[in-house]
C-alpha cells in the first residue's frame, strides 16, 4: 500500500508550463498570462445595476410559496414570518429576462429574527414546485446559502454564485431567464419574523468591470473553459517562438449582444505578418476559431490576441487559448499513446455486459474492445454512487483521503486528478458529462482546459440526466478531427444506464414485449398506491420499488424486474453503439494504433438483490463493475485479468501505459503488470519495477448529506437505508454496517465468499469467525491510513502560495476565494 | 408615339419552338459522363450508369392509411359548414355546396400517435363544376369561422384545380411539399371541395400516405430528401445495397458527401473505392439518430486523374434500413486550373426580405441602418434604382432566379409552382459544376414554390430553431454558411441566402430592438395600438391584412405618425441587425483567402408600405414596394465605385451574375446583363466604347394580380400594372374590387417622386397613352412567351426522365 506523503505536493496547482525541450507540445497562453504584455485597455462602461427593490412602485411580484405567513409590503421591505423549518419566499423578476449574461452573485439586504441559514434557489418556470423543492432541499442542502446573523439589524448577505450548484434549475443557466423566479429561504427556523429590503443581482458583466482582464474559468451554455478575458480594445501580446507546425486552439464568446470582433496577431519587429479575424453577433456561446500558424513555423513573433468593438469595453473571452504543435509528443512520455480516452457509464453492471457473459447481445462494440484489448474480470468500484466514486477513481485517492463524502463536497485543490497530470503534460484535455457530480460542482473540472457540464445537455428525461450519450458523442467527434494531431485525453461520463430506465426509441423495445410492458404497468399502478411518492423519473425524487413496497402492494416483483431488465439492456445497447462511432472515429482517422481507450462504470445497479432498486448499497450488484482496456499495440489482444482489482488502480496504470509518472498522492496501483504478456510469460515472476501484488480492495458507502444521517426521512426516500464499509481480500467480502435502518433485519457484520457468490447473497460470517476478524482488522488499518493521507483543507494547502498564484487558483474556480 | 422596340427591350428572345429542357435533363455537357465543368461529378446525376447489388427485395409493406365511406369505420365525419346537404350515399360522402367556404370535416380516430410524417394526400372525388378542391390538417379540432377568415389572408397549401366530371377522379396532394408535416397533425381532416355555391360533390375515399410507406413503395434511386428541413439531392439505398460507380477522377478530388436515416437504430454509411486491383475503405461512418445529416466528406486527392470503381454501401443490423447519401458530388480542388478562365470560386446571392431602399444608409437614409452595405457598394457598384417585378415574394423572387417576368413565369398564387421548363439561377450555376447551396427563410423560396431547382441542397425554413417557417433574424443562416464555406473553399460554389429580418412583425431582438427610439416612442405606439384595438381596427397579424390603414386612425382622429416612427425605428433596427450578419459573411469570404475570387449580389425582393398609399405590409404596386436595393461587389471583377443611376429590373440581375461568371446565359431570359455597366470604360484604340455588350435603358415593368383564396376580399384585391419608362412610371389599375377608389391610370415622376405620392395623369394624357402601349405591348410579349403548363411539358418526356424529375420534385409524380 503506498504510503502518503507529506507535504502534500501542490505540482498541479502551480499550472507550470511543461519542462524544458526546445519544442514545446502546447503553448497555453493562459499559463502565460503573466508574462503577456497588455495593452489599449478601455475602462469598462459601467453597467446598470439589477436590483430588486420593494420600497417603490412597482413593486416585483412576490408570494408566499411555502411556510411563510403574513407576507407584506412594510417600510419598504418585503416582510413576514416563518412557519415552518422550510419557507419559502417567491419573488419574480418581470425585466432584464433576456440579459444572456450569466450570474454572477446574488446579495440580499435582509433582517431575519432567527435561524442559521438564509439560502436560494433560482427557477424560470412560470409556477415552480415549492413543495418539490422544499422536499429535494431536504436531501441535498441548497448550494447558494449563507450563515444567518440575527438581529435587529439589516445585513447584506452576499452570496457568489461561481460554479455553484444550482440543482433545482437543473438545466437552466442562471441568466436572465433562468434567474426568473428567485426562491428565498429567508431563515432554517419556524416562528422567525424577516424583512427583505432589497435583492441585488450581479451578473458576469457588471462584475467582470470590477475586476481586471486576465484568466479565470468561464462558462457559456454549461461548457466551461479556461478562459483569458479582454476588453475591447485590449490587445493582449505574447513574445515566444512559434514550434515547428502551431495551430492556436481556442474558441471565442460574448455576453455582448453587439458585435464584437476578435483577431489573432503576429507580428515582427512591429511588422504584421499575419492576421485572422472572427465577428461574433450572438452572446453567450463559444464558438471554436482555430487559427493555423504552420506559415509562422519556428519564429520567435509577437502574438496577440486583439479585440475590437464599437462599445468599448465590450467583453470578449478566449477560450482555452493555446499553441498547439501538430505531430509533437509530449516530452515527457515520448513513447505515449497520441490519445487517451475515460469512458465512463454511469450505473452499469458488468453482469449485463457480453464480454461478461450476459446472453443478450447488449454490447457488440464493447465485446469487441475486450476481445482486442483487456478484459478486467474483477474490478472493484470504490463506493457505490458516482458522487463518491468518480472523484476516487479521478484521483487515485479513497473517498475517506479525498473527503467527497456527501452531495456538496468538492475536491480539494491537493488532490491531484487524471486530467491534471495529463495537462501538464502537454496533451490538450476535455471532459463531458452527463452527470452533474461529475463537473465543476464536486471540482472535477481541475486539470480539463475545456469540460462540458451535464447542464450542457438537453434533458430528455424531465430533470434527469441525459439518457443518451449521443449528444455528447456528437460533440466528441468533431474535437476529435480537430485534435488528430495532437495528444489528448478525454473524460467522457455518460449516463445512458442510469434510472429512469426508459431509453429512446428503439431501444425501449429492444427487448421485451407488450406482455411485459403491461405487467409493468399494472404494477407500478399498484405500487403507487402504497408509496404515492413514487414518480417516474427514479430516485432520489421518491421512493423506489422495494421488496418490502411491491409485497404490500401485492405485487410479484418479477413484473417490474422484467421491464427494468429490458430496457436497462436496451439502454446499455443505445450507449454501445455511441461507444462504436468513438472507436470507428478513431480508426477513420487513423489513430488505432495510438490510442488508450478505457471503458468503466463508476457503480452498479440494483434489481432487488438486498431488496432495493437504485444503487444504495455495498453488494455486489452495486460494487462489481466492468473495464475494458483497448490500446492495440500496446496490449495483448485477448488479454484477460482476473484478479480483484479497484477503480483507484486505474489511474496509475493509465499513466503508466502513457509513459507517464502516477503523482505520489496516488493511493492504487497500476496493474499494467497484469496486462502485459510478457509478465504473464515469465513464469509469475514480475517484472522488478512495476510489480503488482495482490491489495485488499475497500469500498464505502455513507450517508449522502447531512439530512440522511440518523434516522433522517423515512418514506421519501426509500425504505432501504444502510450505510456500510467493505473489503475484499483473499476472495472474501466484510462489510460493515454502521447503521442499519430499523426493521431491516441485517447484522452489523456480513461476511461473503467473493469468488463463488459475487453479488454477496450468502451470509457466511458466523461460520467463519477468524476470517471475519482478520478483515474487520483491515477495514480499521485502512481506516486509519486513509484518514492519515487525508488532503488538507484548500486553505490551509494554499496558505504558502503567493497572492497572483491563489488569485489564479480561486478565478479557475478550484478554491473558493 | 411609336410603341417601344422589342428587340432592345428583351434582347434574349426565347427560341422559337419548345422550351428548352436544357436543365431538366440534369445531364453533362460533354466530358466525362456527369461531368459538369471544372471536373465535378454528381453520383446522382450518373446513377442511371451504377451497378446497385445486394438488395434484399422491397421492405415489407406498411399497412395504408385509407378512409372509405362504404362502411370501415376510425374516423368520424361532420359538415362543417356552408354546405346543403352531406350524407353518405351509395358508399360516398355526398353533398351539395351553399358557401364559397363549404367545409367537411373528417376526424380520424385511429392510427394518430404514429411517429412518422405525411407525404400525401390522394382523394377520390367528383365535383359538378369547374373549381378547386382543397384541403386543411390539424391536430386540434378546427373552428370553421377562424378557418374561413384566415382564408382570406392565407390560403390553404394543398389545394389543386378540378374539372367538372361524372366519374370519380384521383387527386393527389403532396404533402411533403409544405414541408414536414407529423402524423398528429392529421387526425383532423377538413375538406373544401369547391371554392363557388351549389356545386355538388361525391368523397369515394380520402388515403394519407406517410413518409415511410411511402418509402418503402419506391425503388433505390435518386430521390430528393429533407431530414430535419434541410433537404438534399439524394440517393437512396437500403441495406445491405452497394451501388458501385465507374469513374474518371479530376486532379485534385475529394467527395462532398452528407449522409442520414429515418432510421433509429445505427446505420453505417462507407464509401469504398478499387484501384488497380486494390479495394480500400475511405470512410465508414455510422448515423445513431434519426432525422439529421451528417456531413461525411472523404479526400480522394491521392487518386486524383484515375479512373476507379467507387463503392456506396449500406450496413445495419436488419435488412432494408433506408440510408441517404446526400448531394454526393466527386469535387475538383483545382477549380483555377479546371474551369474557364476568369471564373469565380464562388457566387453569393443575398435576398432580404422586404427591404424598403430608402431605409438604407447606402442610399442616404440619415440613420446608420447598413455599415457594411455602404462599405461593399463603394467597393463594388450600386444600383441606385432596381426596380421589383412584383409586391411579394411569392411572385417576384421567381421572377429573381429565372429572369422572366411573373406573367411569364406563371407563379402568381401562393399555390403555383414554377414549371420545371424554367431555367432557374442555380440550375445555371449547377450545370457549369458549381456546388450549390441555398438557405431560406420564407417558405416561397423552397420546394413550395418548386425553386429548389437546381440546387443539391436546400434548407427550408422548417429547418430553423424557431419553428413556424420564419426567423428575424440571418444569424442561424449564416452560423450555416461559415462551415459550408469552409469546406467549400475551393469552390466553385453558388449560395442563395433569403432572409426575412426587416419583413414583419417589425420588433427585432436585443440590441437592435432598440438602437432607435425610445421608452417615450414606444410608450406612444403602445398607447395608439391598444387603441386602435379597442376600437377593433386590425388584426396585428403582421399578414397582409392585419395591420391597421390610413382610414383606421382617421376614423379615431389619431396621428399615425408617433405609430408609423415608432414601427420604422424597429424596422431600421433589423436592418441593422441584418446587416452585421452580412459583416460575418464578408469576414469568412476574406478569412478564406476569398475576396478576390466572388461575387456578391445583394438584393430585395420587394419593399414594404407605412401608410403611403393607406395601408401597410406590401400589398400595393406603388414604389415604396417596388424601389428595391441592389449592390454587387466582386472586387477585381467590378471597378469599384461603380454608381449606375439608370433604372434596372430584378430580372437583369441572373444575366449579369451569368455573364460575370462567364456561365452561359439561357436563350429565354428576359432580363438584360449590365455586366457593361460595371466595368471601367473600354475603350477600343478608337476611342469608341466596346459595343459587344452595351447595355441601353429599357422601360421596366412591375405587376400585381389579384390572389383572392376564392373569397371576398382577398389578400391582394387589384390587377394592376406599372411600367417605368425614362423619369415616367404609369401604373394601370386593370381590375379594381367594388369599394375600392383608385383611377385606371395613374402617373408619377418617377425621378423626384419615387414613392408616387402624386398622381400627374391628368396633366399629360400623351404620356399616360404612350406608356400604356408599352404595357399593352410588353403583356402581349410576356404572356407569348409564357412557360407551358407541366402537363404538356410531362407529355413530351420520355418515362425515365420523367421519373427522375418526379423523384427529385421538380414536378408531381403521375
Amino acid at each position: 500500500m503506498t504510503k502518503p506523503t507529506a507535504p502534500v505536493i501542490l505540482c498541479c496547482l502551480a499550472l507550470a508550463a511543461c519542462g524544458g525541450t526546445n519544442e514545446p507540445t502546447v503553448i497555453r497562453l493562459q499559463d502565460e498570462f503573466a508574462n503577456a504584455t497588455v495593452a489599449g485597455g478601455a475602462p469598462p462602461e459601467p453597467v446598470d445595476p439589477t436590483v430588486l427593490r420593494f420600497d417603490g412602485q412597482p413593486a416585483p411580484g412576490y408570494s408566499a410559496a411555502l411556510g411563510v405567513a403574513d407576507l407584506r409590503l412594510e417600510n419598504g421591505s418585503l416582510a413576514g414570518a416563518t412557519t415552518a423549518e422550510f419557507p419559502i419566499v417567491q419573488v419574480t423578476r418581470a425585466e432584464g429576462l433576456d440579459n444572456p449574461d450569466i450570474l454572477h452573485t446574488i446579495e440580499i439586504r435582509a433582517r431575519v429574527s432567527a435561524g442559521a441559514n438564509i439560502g436560494v434557489v433560482f427557477a424560470s418556470a412560470d409556477a415552480p414546485n415549492a413543495q418539490a423543492i422544499a422536499m429535494q432541499g431536504t436531501l441535498i442542502p441548497w448550494a447558494l446559502s449563507s450563515p444567518l446573523l440575527p438581529g435587529d439589524e439589516f445585513q447584506t448577505y452576499a452570496i457568489p454564485v461561481g460554479t455553484a450548484l444550482n440543482a433545482h434549475a437543473a438545466g437552466a443557466e442562471l441568466n436572465g431567464y433562468g434567474t426568473r423566479q428567485i426562491l428565498i429561504r429567508p431563515s432554517d427556523a419556524a416562528g422567525a419574523e424577516f424583512e427583505i429590503e432589497s435583492i441585488q443581482l450581479i451578473f458576469r458583466r457588471e462584475y467582470m468591470t470590477t475586476v481586471p482582464s486576465g484568466i479565470s474559468w468561464q462558462a457559456f451554455d454549461h461548457r466551461g473553459k479556461e478562459t483569458i478575458v479582454t476588453r475591447a480594445p485590449e490587445r493582449v501580446s505574447y513574445d515566444l517562438t512559434l514550434p515547428s507546425t502551431p495551430w492556436l486552439d481556442v474558441a471565442i464568446a460574448t455576453a455582448e449582444r453587439l458585435p464584437v470582433t476578435f483577431r489573432v496577431l503576429a507580428t515582427q519587429s512591429g511588422e504584421t505578418l499575419f492576421s485572422s479575424e472572427r465577428t461574433l453577433t450572438t452572446a453567450g456561446r463559444w464558438e471554436p476559431m482555430p487559427v493555423d500558424l504552420a506559415d509562422l513555423a519556428g519564429q520567435r513573433v509577437t502574438l496577440s490576441l486583439e479585440l475590437e468593438s464599437e462599445q468599448p469595453g465590450a467583453l470578449g473571452f478566449w477560450g482555452a487559448p493555446a499553441i498547439r504543435n501538430s505531430g509533437a509528443r509530449p516530452a515527457a512520455s515520448p513513447d505515449g499513446p497520441q490519445g487517451v480516452i475515460l469512458f465512463v457509464a454511469d450505473t452499469l453492471r458488468p453482469d449485463h455486459l457480453m464480454p461478461y457473459g450476459y446472453p443478450r447481445e447488449t454490447s457488440p462494440n464493447l465485446e469487441r474492445l475486450a476481445a482486442e484489448g483487456a478484459l478486467m474480470l474483477d474490478n472493484q468500484a470504490n463506493s457505490t454512487w458516482t458522487k463518491v466514486s468518480v472523484p476516487s477513481m479521478l484521483s487515485s485517492t479513497y473517498p475517506r483521503t479525498n473527503q467527497v463524502q456527501q452531495m456538496l463536497d468538492r475536491l480539494p485543490a491537493a488532490a491531484t486528478t487524471l486530467a491534471e497530470v495529463y495537462r501538464e503534460a502537454g496533451y490538450a484535455t476535455l471532459g463531458l458529462s452527463a452527470n452533474w457530480f461529475v463537473g465543476s460542482a464536486t471540482n472535477l473540472h481541475q486539470g480539463f482546459e475545456d469540460f462540458e457540464e451535464a447542464a450542457a445537455l438537453d434533458d430528455e428525461v424531465g430533470d434527469t440526466p441525459s439518457k443518451s450519450a449521443r449528444a455528447q458523442v456528437d460533440r466528441l467527434l468533431p474535437w476529435l478531427e480537430q485534435h488528430r494531431d495532437v495528444p489528448f485525453f478525454v473524460n467522457i461520463h455518460v449516463t445512458d444506464p442510469h434510472s429512469p430506465f426508459m431509453p429512446q426509441a428503439p431501444y425501449d423495445a429492444y427487448w421485451g414485449d407488450a406482455g411485459t410492458r403491461r405487467r409493468y404497468e399494472e404494477g407500478i399502478e399498484k405500487f403507487r398506491q402504497v408509496r404515492p411518492t413514487f414518480v417516474e423519473v427514479g430516485p432520489p425524487a421518491g421512493g423506489e420499488p422495494t421488496t418490502v413496497g411491491l409485497r404490500e402492494a401485492g405485487v410479484n416483483p418479477i413484473d417490474i424486474l422484467q421491464q427494468h431488465y429490458d430496457w436497462y439492456d436496451g439502454s446499455i445497447r443505445a450507449m454501445d453503439a455511441e461507444l462504436g462511432r468513438i472507436v470507428e472515429t478513431l480508426e477513420r482517422l487513423g489513430l488505432r494504433d495510438d490510442v488508450l481507450l478505457v471503458f468503466v462504470s463508476d457503480h452498479g445497479e440494483e434489481f432487488l438483490e438486498h431488496g432495493g432498486h437504485f444503487h444504495r448499497q455495498i453488494y455486489g450488484e452495486n460494487s462489481n463493475v466492468p473495464l475494458v482496456i483497448w490500446a492495440p499495440g500496446r496490449i495483448e489482444p485477448g488479454t484477460v485479468v482476473s484478479e480483484t482489482i479497484q477503480s483507484l488502480d486505474l489511474m496509475p496504470t493509465m499513466l503508466e501505459l502513457s509513459g507517464l509518472p502516477a503523482p505520489e498522492t496516488a493511493q492504487g496501483q497500476s496493474f499494467v503488470p497484469l496486462l502485459t504478456s510478457r509478465e504473464r510469460l515469465a513464469g509469475g515472476i514480475a517484472h522488478a519495477q512495476g510489480t503488482w501484488r495482490p491489495a485488499p480492495v475497500f469500498s464505502e458507502r455513507m450517508p449522502e448529506s447531512p439530512a440522511t444521517e440518523g434516522p433522517g426521512l423515512p418514506g421519501i426516500v426509500t425504505d432501504m437505508r444502510l450505510y456500510s464499509y467493505s473489503v475484499i481480500d483473499g476472495g472474501h467480502k466484510l462489510v460493515h454496517h454502521v447503521f442499519i435502518a430499523d426493521g431491516l433485519g441485517i447484522p452489523e457484520y456480513q461476511l461473503f465468499d467473493h469468488v463463488a457468490d459475487p453479488l454477496d447473497q450468502d451470509d457466511i460470517a458466523a461460520e467463519n469467525p477468524e476470517l471475519v476478524e482478520r478483515l474487520k482488522q483491515l477495514l480499521g488499518d485502512w481506516q486509519e491510513y486513509a484518514d492519515a493521507a487525508r488532503f488538507p483543507e484548500d486553505g490551509i494547502a494554499t496558505e504558502n502560495l503567493e497572492p497572483a498564484e491563489l488569485q489564479r487558483l480561486c478565478s479557475l474556480g478550484y478554491i473558493a476565494c | 408615339m411609336s410603341s417601344f422596340d422589342h428587340a432592345h427591350t428583351f434582347p434574349r428572345k426565347l427560341a422559337a419552338g419548345a422550351p428548352l429542357l436544357a436543365a431538366l435533363a440534369l445531364s453533362a455537357c460533354g466530358g466525362e459522363p456527369g461531368d459538369a465543368g471544372f471536373g465535378v461529378i454528381r453520383l446522382q446525376d450518373v446513377f442511371d450508369d451504377a451497378e446497385v447489388t445486394g438488395s434484399s427485395g422491397v421492405a415489407a409493406g406498411i399497412a395504408p392509411t385509407e378512409i372509405r365511406f362504404d362502411g370501415s369505420g376510425g374516423f368520424e365525419w361532420e359538415a362543417g359548414r356552408g354546405l346543403a346537404a352531406l350524407d353518405v350515399e351509395n358508399g360516398r360522402l355526398a353533398g351539395t355546396t351553399s358557401d364559397i367556404v363549404p367545409l367537411v370535416h373528417i376526424e380520424r380516430t385511429g392510427d394518430v400517435d404514429n411517429r412518422d410524417a405525411l407525404h400525401s394526400i390522394e382523394i377520390r372525388a367528383r365535383v359538378s363544376a369547374d373549381t378547386r378542391l382543397g384541403i386543411s390538417l390539424s391536430e386540434q379540432p378546427p373552428n370553421y369561422e377562424a378557418q374561413v377568415a384566415r382564408l382570406r389572408a392565407l390560403p390553404w397549401p394543398l389545394i389543386q384545380d378540378v374539372t367538372a366530371a361524372d366519374e370519380i377522379q384521383t387527386y393527389t396532394f403532396l404533402a411533403e411539399q409544405q414541408g414536414r408535416i407529423p402524423a398528429a397533425s392529421t387526425r383532423h381532416i377538413l375538406i373544401r371541395p369547391a371554392d363557388e355555391v351549389g356545386a355538388e360533390f361525391e368523397i369515394e375515399s380520402v388515403r394519407l400516405t406517410f413518409l415511410q410507406e411511402h418509402l418503402a413503395s419506391i425503388p433505390s434511386g435518386i430521390g430528393w430528401q429533407g431530414l430535419a428541413g434541410v433537404y438534399h439531392e439524394t440517393i437512396i439505398t437500403r441495406s445491405p445495397e452497394r451501388a458501385s460507380f465507374a469513374l474518371t477522377l479530376p486532379e485534385d478530388p475529394w467527395l462532398d458527401l452528407s449522409v442520414g436515416t429515418l432510421e433509429q437504430s445505427p446505420v453505417t454509411f462507407r464509401v469504398t473505392v478499387a484501384h488497380e486491383g486494390h479495394e480500400v475503405v475511405l470512410g465508414e461512418q455510422t448515423v445513431s439518430a434519426p432525422d439529421i445529416w451528417q456531413a461525411m466528406p472523404i479526400d480522394l486527392s491521392e487518386l486524383g486523374g484515375e479512373t476507379i470503381t467507387l463503392w456506396l454501401e449500406l450496413d445495419a443490423d436488419r435488412d432494408n434500413a433506408l440510408g441517404f447519401w446526400g448531394s454526393p458530388a466527386v469535387r475538383n480542388r483545382l477549380v483555377a486550373q479546371a474551369g474557364p478562365a476568369d471564373a469565380p470560386r464562388g457566387v453569393i446571392l443575398f435576398v432580404a426580405d422586404t427591404l424598403r431602399r430608402d431605409k438604407l444608409s447606402t442610399y442616404g437614409y440619415e440613420r446608420e441602418t447598413s455599415p457594411v452595405l455602404t462599405r461593399l457598394a463603394a467597393e463594388g457598384a450600386l444600383v441606385q434604382d432596381a426596380q421589383a417585378h412584383a409586391i411579394w415574394t411569392k411572385v417576384s423572387v421567381p421572377s429573381i432566379h429565372t429572369s422572366l417576368y411573373p406573367r411569364t413565369h406563371t407563379v402568381q398564387r401562393f399555390f403555383d409552382l414554377l414549371p420545371p421548363t424554367a431555367t432557374t439561377l442555380a440550375e445555371a450555376y449547377r450545370e457549369a459544376g458549381y456546388a450549390t447551396l441555398s438557405l431560406t427563410s420564407n417558405a416561397f423560396v423552397g420546394r413550395a414554390t418548386n425553386l429548389h431547382q437546381g440546387f443539391e441542397e436546400v434548407h427550408e425554413p422548417a429547418s430553423l430553431s424557431e419553428g413556424g417557417g420564419f426567423s428575424k433574424s440571418a444569424r442561424p443562416f449564416v452560423d450555416r454558411v461559415i462551415p459550408w464555406l469552409e469546406a467549400h473553399r475551393d469552390g466553385p460554389f453558388f449560395i442563395n441566402i433569403h432572409v426575412t429580418d426587416p419583413h414583419s412583425p417589425y420588433p427585432g431582438y436585443e440590441p437592435y430592438d432598440t438602437m432607435w427610439g425610445d421608452d417615450e416612442s414606444r410608450a406612444a405606439y403602445q398607447d395608439i395600438q391598444s387603441r386602435l384595438r379597442q376600437a377593433g381596427a386590425g388584426g396585428f397579424g403582421g399578414g397582409p391584412d392585419g395591420e391597421p390603414r390610413t382610414e383606421s386612425f382617421e376614423a379615431l382622429d389619431i396621428d399615425p405618425g408617433p405609430y408609423v416612427q415608432q414601427e420604422i425605428n424597429w424596422y431600421d433596427g433589423s436592418i441593422r441587425a441584418m446587416d452585421a450578419e452580412i459583416g460575418r459573411l464578408i469576414e469568412t469570404i476574406e478569412r478564406l483567402d476569398l475576396s478576390e475570387d466572388v461575387i456578391f449580389a445583394f438584393i430585395s425582393d420587394h419593399g414594404e408600405e407605412f401608410l403611403e398609399h393607406g395601408s401597410h405590409f406590401h400589398l400595393q404596386i406603388y414604389g415604396p414596394n417596388s424601389n428595391v436595393p441592389l449592390v454587387l461587389w466582386a472586387p477585381g471583377r467590378i471597378e469599384a465605385g461603380t454608381v449606375i443611376s439608370d433604372t434596372l429590373q430584378s430580372i437583369d440581375l441572373m444575366p449579369t451574375m451569368l455573364e460575370l461568371s462567364g456561365v452561359p446565359v439561357p436563350a429565354a431570359a428576359q432580363g438584360q446583363s449590365f455586366e457593361s455597366l460595371l466595368q471601367p470604360p473600354r475603350l477600343a484604340s478608337s476611342g469608341v466604347a466596346y459595343a459587344q455588350s452595351a447595355w441601353r435603358p429599357v422601360p421596366v415593368f412591375t405587376e400585381q394580380l389579384r390572389d383572392d383564396n376564392g373569397t371576398e376580399p382577398g389578400p391582394f384585391p387589384r390587377d394592376a400594372y406599372a411600367v417605368i419608362d425614362g423619369d415616367w412610371k404609369l401604373v394601370h389599375n386593370v381590375y379594381i374590387p367594388e369599394g375600392m377608389d383608385y383611377p385606371q391610370y395613374e402617373l408619377f415622376d418617377h425621378a423626384n417622386d419615387p414613392l408616387d405620392q402624386v398622381d400627374l395623369a391628368a396633366e399629360n394624357p400623351e404620356v399616360v397613352e404612350r406608356l400604356s402601349q408599352l404595357i399593352d405591348d410588353w403583356l402581349a410579349y410576356a404572356l407569348a412567351e409564357q412557360l407551358p403548363a407541366v402537363q404538356t411539358t410531362i407529355e413530351t418526356l420520355d418515362p425515365a426522365e420523367l421519373r427522375r424529375l418526379c423523384a427529385l420534385g421538380y414536378i408531381a409524380c403521375p
